[in-house]
């Protein structure tokens, strides 16, 4: 834009034709792609409770689709058997409504202990569950639809307003609701011991979900030796651009996967499934004093809001300027506080390499993991939604 | 093997204890608990305190703590160490042992994962070697039991989702005493024993729990399970004093049952407790264990465990407890707005005759003390080594608190520079003291050494979160000297800093605010105050003393200050001054800062009292600077209007007006959040602007004007109708009681009966009066 009006400067007379040829750049730029991604985020925590700040965060980024992870399985030694843990508590999505998929991690431990038998039992109750959960989700939602009709708008104020019956209006608001999810995600980093079972696990699976796409997520690894890992029978996969498990864990830079990584595992253009794309959107803060390390912060949303106790050096970089107490740690004035993250860069070069090999259209997810307004407005919704249209 | 269990539950006990400590605000206004309140300089310590530290002085129940002795974890390791060679590290035993739950293990055996999971575990490796399988045998079954006995599992139930889904498939223990016997190993046999002893508790089977410890624990007093067996055993004891016995040798003997050991403590069985003793050293436990919940005065069992046991530890405990006790009742009531130490007893009567029972307390307390100090001066020659020290640096506080400050000195002096860190640190907060009361607070190397001693306590905080409370007590202190020495600047950041340390936690909270900076100047400072509080906010090359109590202090923004500074020189009627300071702040500081438009939004020089609700406009753009400027310029005018105009003015920025926040930020003090940080302003505010805040005073001296200079009637009526207002609300500003009233009953001055004859003709008087105004000169 600078340049243009450095040259509208100097050619005023030609304005018209920059004009025109500022035109056809820019057609010719949007000739050049030919698709939209399906804009996706992944939710991960135990809880979903969005609010208005959520909310505006998935309006601004035009968030269609979102993986929520329903529970976890996991191997109990004790009653040997595979058994649910970490259920969601509640999905309350706000205003928004993006498309959801449930999502289930399960351990390697389940697939690699389980018998056919505790397989087929499994997939069947995973089923179940996730329709529980998806009961669960469609009451809160009916209470919410409910409330709006029972107390509309400034209701105390009309003085001939009459009630209706909460439960009855909640009732009929429940019954239009039908858990009818579109595709189930399936999360496991098996390996190619435990091959055979899972891919029999997904097939019991996809017997549970008639009416909808199971896909699977694919880890690097995975893709990179396909021959060993296998194929799995689902109608989707999720390519996992990262190596990592929880945010919390990463203490090094190597562990939140790099580009040069990326680039050693997305080697070959062969695979046989159609791939969505799953990409890191993390960040953490990390306290020093002086030189020395002191510990990473994983709540810092208030370094951010609280100016008087963390003083701004630049974006990244904060100097504490009180001594204060942070769980174990006490941090003391002088402290500098670094919130770290991948960089737009590197998120740039993991985007290209993404795309040098995989087949993307307009169908294609591209989602984000994970969900968190405090990383969002680290990378900042302009950045992020740059990613999704770099694809 | 001893699982976590004790350790958890005492963690979240504490944390609870923590969070109850915290501010709460009661249906009756605000408060904060008396244990947060306490003041508390003395924290010396000796080795061996730690497992006492749920005992010290507190407010609370228990004393919350964020440490916990792990010395008998440690001797277990060390047990398990000698048992299979010494190749192993205690460290990798401990991991095995605390920090692994009954499920990982499980999972890593089952897996034959064991040697992966715990990579380069040397206590692993060992048991993983063949001749070792009987003691992985016993760890798979104690992790178990763990397992077993942990509520809190993660596991879900398939059939259900939300709350009480939990599913706790329990493993399969059984045959306990076929294990037992099986076990040829006699270190193995032991063990055995004491898991199947605390199951046998847990099942209620008090026999069982007896024969095992009798049977397999009691010859053996070389291993720590043996006192933790016996814990058990006693709790299955029937006889109460005898079941006291038994917890005392517990008490005597391991770290980690010392709180539970008070717990189940059966109190006022001393006699019979204590003829069960064998010795001095049992008679001196029993006695110690006594006392260290006692919250009242207890020098008399001080003096008989030092008769008993010269040179225990819980001589030097008991006597760092009665310390505290004394700080208590002398510094807390000396030091917070409450007035009242954080425990008192049934019986003291603070309600009553406050000023009395104080003065009695008091006296009384300095009694103690003094009978505390020449006790332990009697019997500090026969002490030596740490004992020495500590009983020194207790005689030296002691000797603070009773205003002994040369003697004080003495004997901190004497603190012999090879003490523990703990006792050099309260050296250190001795010295502090004795600096703060002697020296020239204003000399820059007595700041900056003072500064070394505050930090020398601050760095040791992290490992002992208790200190947060002797900084929160030396800030306090040292905020007081500073007062007296004239220093409000310092005095008020300092007040500041107590108050941060004394919730010592990173709280969302306690974000400060506009009023949070400047709180304590509004009560305390002079306008040459706030000029020395703006030359250090602004000073660019501070000391490390004033870099140090600036720090999450001093306002980021210099206009807050001048703002006040501005409000003080109007209180105190210094229009020239209280002008020149509003102009030199941003012309919308009051629109962006704190309450002010929410309360500056009205006409000023139409009283509020004369105006109907629905005549209220609340668009009025307020500026402090150009009111002050038309303040100026309607004195210098001196005619009836401009008197009139300022009478209006006055009345306004009094508490009964629409502009009261021109002098005050908080409405009117009593009881509001403010009240309980800062303490109650309602003196300080009676006597704003020579008294008009409450009674009015300069808005009738200006109606008063303006009724003998006006020569229209209008303005007369209205000068002689505010004068009755002004008398009326002045009269009953510091009306306090019926009888007071009955005595001095309101009148109504000549201008109401003014206002009613000679200017009954007036627009004023046919727009203002009423029935009930008229009623006050019947």
């Amino acid at each position: 834009m600078l340049i243009l009006i450095e040259i509208c400067k100097y050619f005023g007379v030609m304005k018209n034709i920059v004009f025109i040829l500022l035109f056809v750049v820019l057609n010719g730029a949007t000739c050049e792609k030919e698709h939209e991604v399906v804009r996706s985020f992944c939710y991960w925590k135990t809880g979903m409770y969005f609010q208005k700040e959520e909310d505006s965060l998935l309006k601004e980024l035009k968030v269609q689709h979102m993986y929520i992870r329903f529970f976890d399985v996991d191997w109990n030694p004790y009653a040997k058997e595979p058994l649910p843990v970490a259920t969601i508590n509640e999905v309350r999505l706000g205003e928004s409504n993006p498309e959801i998929t449930p999502s289930i991690f399960i351990t390697n431990e389940v697939v690699l202990q389980s018998d056919k038998k505790q397989l087929d039992s499994l997939a069947v109750r995973i089923a179940q569950r996730v329709q529980k959960v998806g009961v669960k989700m469609n009451e809160i939602k009916a209470e919410k639809n409910a409330e709006a009709i029972v107390y509309p708008k400034d209701y105390y104020k009309n003085e001939n307003y009459k009630r209706l019956n909460y439960d009855s209006v909640k009732s009929i608001e429940l019954a239009k609701l039908k858990v009818d999810f579109k595709e189930v995600l399936i999360d496991c980093d098996w390996t190619e011991k435990s091959k055979d079972n899972y891919f029999y696990l997904l097939q019991q699976i996809k017997k549970g979900f008639p009416t909808a796409q199971v896909s699977a997520t694919i880890r690097l690894w995975q893709y990179k030796y396909a021959s060993k890992a296998g194929i799995p029978p689902v109608d989707k996969g999720l390519l996992m651009c990262y190596n990592l498990t929880k945010p919390e864990d990463f203490t090094t830079k190597n562990s939140i996967g790099t580009s040069e990584e990326l680039a050693q595992y997305i080697t070959h253009d062969k695979y046989k499934l159609k791939l969505d794309i799953a990409l890191p959107l993390y960040s953490w803060a990390v306290v020093f004093r002086g030189n020395q390390f002191k510990g990473i912060l994983s709540d810092y949303d208030q370094v951010r809001t609280d100016t008087i106790k963390f003083r701004k050096l630049s974006d990244s970089k904060y100097v504490l300027q009180d001594d204060i107490l942070v769980g174990q740690t006490y941090l003391r004035n002088g402290d500098e506080i670094r919130i770290e993250k991948i960089s737009n860069e590197e998120l740039d070069k993991m985007i290209s390499i993404v795309k040098s090999k995989i087949k993307i259209d307009s169908q294609t997810r591209v989602t984000f993991f994970s969900f968190d307004k405090k990383y969002i407005n680290d990378y900042g919704t302009q950045n992020i939604s740059g990613y999704y249209a770099r694809f | 093997m001893e699982p976590r269990i004790y350790p958890a539950i005492m963690r979240v006990f504490s944390s609870l204890l923590l969070v109850l400590s915290f501010q709460v605000s009661f249906a009756c206004g605000w408060s904060v608990s008396p244990e947060t309140s306490r003041l508390a300089l003395f924290k010396a310590q000796r080795e061996g305190f730690f497992k006492l530290t749920p005992f010290y002085y507190s407010a609370d129940y228990y004393y919350a703590t964020n440490t916990f002795s792990t010395v008998d974890q440690e001797l277990n390791c060390l047990e398990w160490k000698k048992k299979l060679g010494n190749l192993i590290d205690t460290k990798d035993v401990h991991t095995i042992l605390y920090e692994t739950d009954g499920e990982q293990f499980e999972t890593a055996y089952e897996t034959k994962s064991l040697k992966k999971v715990f990579d380069k575990n040397t206590f692993i490796e060992a048991l993983l070697l063949p001749k070792n399988k009987v003691f992985l045998n016993y760890m798979l079954f104690a992790k178990k039991l763990e397992y077993n006995s942990n509520t809190d599992v993660r596991w879900e139930s398939w059939n259900q989702i939300g709350y009480n889904s939990k599913d706790h498939k329990l493993a399969d223990v059984n045959d306990f005493e076929k294990k037992i016997k099986m076990a040829k190993d006699a270190f193995l046999k032991q063990r055995y024993a004491f898991l199947i002893l605390r199951y046998s508790f847990y099942a209620q089977d008090k026999n069982e729990v007896i024969r095992l410890y009798d049977t397999y624990l009691s010859s053996n007093k070389k291993t720590i399970l043996e006192p933790w067996a016996l814990y058990y055993k006693a709790l299955c004891t029937d006889n109460l004093p005898l079941q006291n016995y038994l917890l005392s040798k517990v008490f005597a003997s391991c770290e980690e049952k010392t709180f539970a050991v008070l717990q189940h403590y059966n109190w006022k069985l001393t006699q019979e407790t204590l003829a069960l003793a064998q010795n001095d050293e049992e008679r001196s436990v029993i006695l110690s264990i006594e006392s260290l919940r006692n919250p009242a005065p207890d020098l008399k069992t001080i003096e008989e465990v030092y008769r008993l046991s010269p040179n225990s530890i819980n001589l030097s405990f008991l006597i760092g407890r009665e310390v505290n006790k004394l700080e208590d009742w002398i510094f807390t009531p000396q030091y917070t707005n409450d007035g009242s130490p954080s425990v008192t007893f049934a019986g003291t009567d603070w309600y009553g005759d406050y000023a009395k029972a104080r003065e009695e307390n008091l006296n009384k307390d300095i009694l103690h003390l003094r009978a505390l100090e020449y006790f332990l001066i009697s019997i500090r020659e026969q002490t030596a080594g740490e004992q020495k020290d500590y009983i020194t640096a207790a005689i030296a506080q002691l000797c603070f608190m009773d205003d002994d400050i040369v003697l004080g000195k003495k004997y901190t002096d004497m603190i012999s520079d090879k003490a523990n860190a703990s006792i050099q640190m309260q050296k250190n907060i001795q010295l502090a003291l004795v600096s703060l009361k002697q020296d020239n607070l204003k000399r820059e190397e007595v700041q900056n050494q003072l500064f070394k001693y505050f930090d020398s306590v601050e760095n040791l905080v992290e490992t002992d979160n208790g200190l947060f409370k002797n900084l929160y007590s030396l800030y306090r202190i040292a905020s007081g000297e500073f007062s007296k020495q004239g220093d409000r600047a310092v005095a008020g950041l300092l007040m500041m800093k107590s108050d941060i340390k004394s919730e010592g936690v990173y709280s969302s909270y306690d974000s400060r605010y506009f009023y949070s900076y400047i709180g304590y100047f509004d009560r305390t400072a002079t306008t040459e105050d706030m000029d020395r509080l703006m030359a250090l906010q602004q000073k660019k090359d501070k000391t490390p003393f004033e870099k140090y109590i600036c720090s999450g202090t001093i306002a980021p923004d210099i206009n807050y200050y001048k703002d006040l500074k501005g409000t003080i020189a109007f209180r105190n009627n210094n229009l020239e001054l209280a002008y020149e300071t509003f102009a030199s702040m941003p012309k919308d500081f009051w629109e962006k800062t704190y309450a002010f438009k929410d309360y500056l939004n009205e006409n000023p020089f139409t009283p509020k009292i004369l105006q109907t609700d629905k005549e209220r406009k609340f668009d009025y753009r307020f500026n402090k600077t150009e009111f002050i400027a038309k303040l100026i310029q309607l004195k210098k005018q001196n005619t009836a209007s401009s008197n009139l105009q300022l009478a209006h003015a006055y009345f306004n920025v009094s508490y009964l007006g629409n502009s009261w926040m021109m002098s005050a930020y908080d409405w009117t003090s009593g009881e509001s959040y403010i009240d309980y940080v800062y303490g109650d302003n309602s003196e300080k505010e009676k006597t704003y602007q020579k008294g008009n805040y409450y009674g009015l005073a300069m808005a009738k001296l200006y109606y008063e004007k303006a009724l003998k200079l006006s020569k229209n009637n209008n303005e007369k009526a209205m000068a002689s109708l505010m004068i009755f207002e002004c008398s009326y609300y002045g009269h009953y500003a510091n009306m306090v009681s019926a009888e007071e009233e009955a005595k001095n009953p309101f009148k109504a001055g000549k201008e109401l009966v003014n206002f009613y004859s000679i200017y009954k003709t007036t627009a004023t008087f046919k727009k203002y009066n009423c029935p009930l105004l008229h009623s006050f000169i019947n």
